[in-house]
């Protein structure tokens, strides 16, 4: 519970969301362009 | 710009790309949120001292300063423009935050929060190192002002950084 008082606020969640659309997106251009 | 520095651009690693967008999605929710006012403020209360320079910072209007500087870095940081000079602006922003965080007001999240925000920030300079760089080679350049730079045109390797 501690750790997760620490670890957690909305400013680091929407963060973390925007981080991982962002990363999964830059990912997927690198395989398609791998392809053409 | 040279080519390693394209193919750098270009084949970054997921570690420095989840830096820059984390560092950069905060930056932008933290500064938003000043105007929007969607979150909780995670402003330091206690101790006294640090609630007293909060509200000087917001007396002053200071804080809404800091604010846009973060709204600006933030934008840079997702878009991918001006990213080095962006990072170069957030750095004291970043230093204050992380000596209030350790020193003066001081929380168990806080210990992890304030060090964060300067590791990330000088994570991502190093990942930049090659354009800052030129600013530290010469320890007393010769002025190259604004004013009379449209007399003639820069050398176009005046930018390069020397191997």
């Amino acid at each position: 519970m501690i750790v997760w008082k620490i670890l957690y606020s909305p400013y680091d969640a929407g963060a973390l969301v925007i981080t991982i659309i962002a990363v999964t997106w830059h990912a997927l251009r690198g395989r398609a362009r791998a392809r053409r | 710009m040279s080519t390693t520095g394209r193919n750098a651009s270009e084949f970054q690693g997921p570690l420095l790309l989840a830096a820059r967008y984390f560092f950069g999605a905060h930056a932008l929710i933290s500064g938003a949120n000043h105007y929007l006012k969607l979150l909780p403020d995670p402003m330091p209360r206690d101790p006294e001292i640090a609630a007293r320079f909060m509200q000087v910072l917001l007396d002053t209007h200071l804080y809404d300063f800091v604010k846009v500087v973060e709204i600006l870095t933030g934008l840079a940081l997702l878009t991918g423009y001006v990213m080095p000079l962006a990072l170069l602006l957030e750095m004291p922003v970043t230093v204050v935050i992380c000596y209030l965080s350790l020193f003066i007001a001081p929380t168990p999240r806080s210990f992890y929060t304030g060090p964060r925000e300067v590791l990330l920030n000088l994570f991502l300079l190093s990942a930049y190192w090659g354009y800052l760089r030129p600013l530290i080679c010469q320890w007393q350049p010769p002025l190259r002002p604004l004013w009379s730079l449209w007399r003639r045109s820069p050398r176009p390797d005046a930018l390069e950084v020397r191997q």
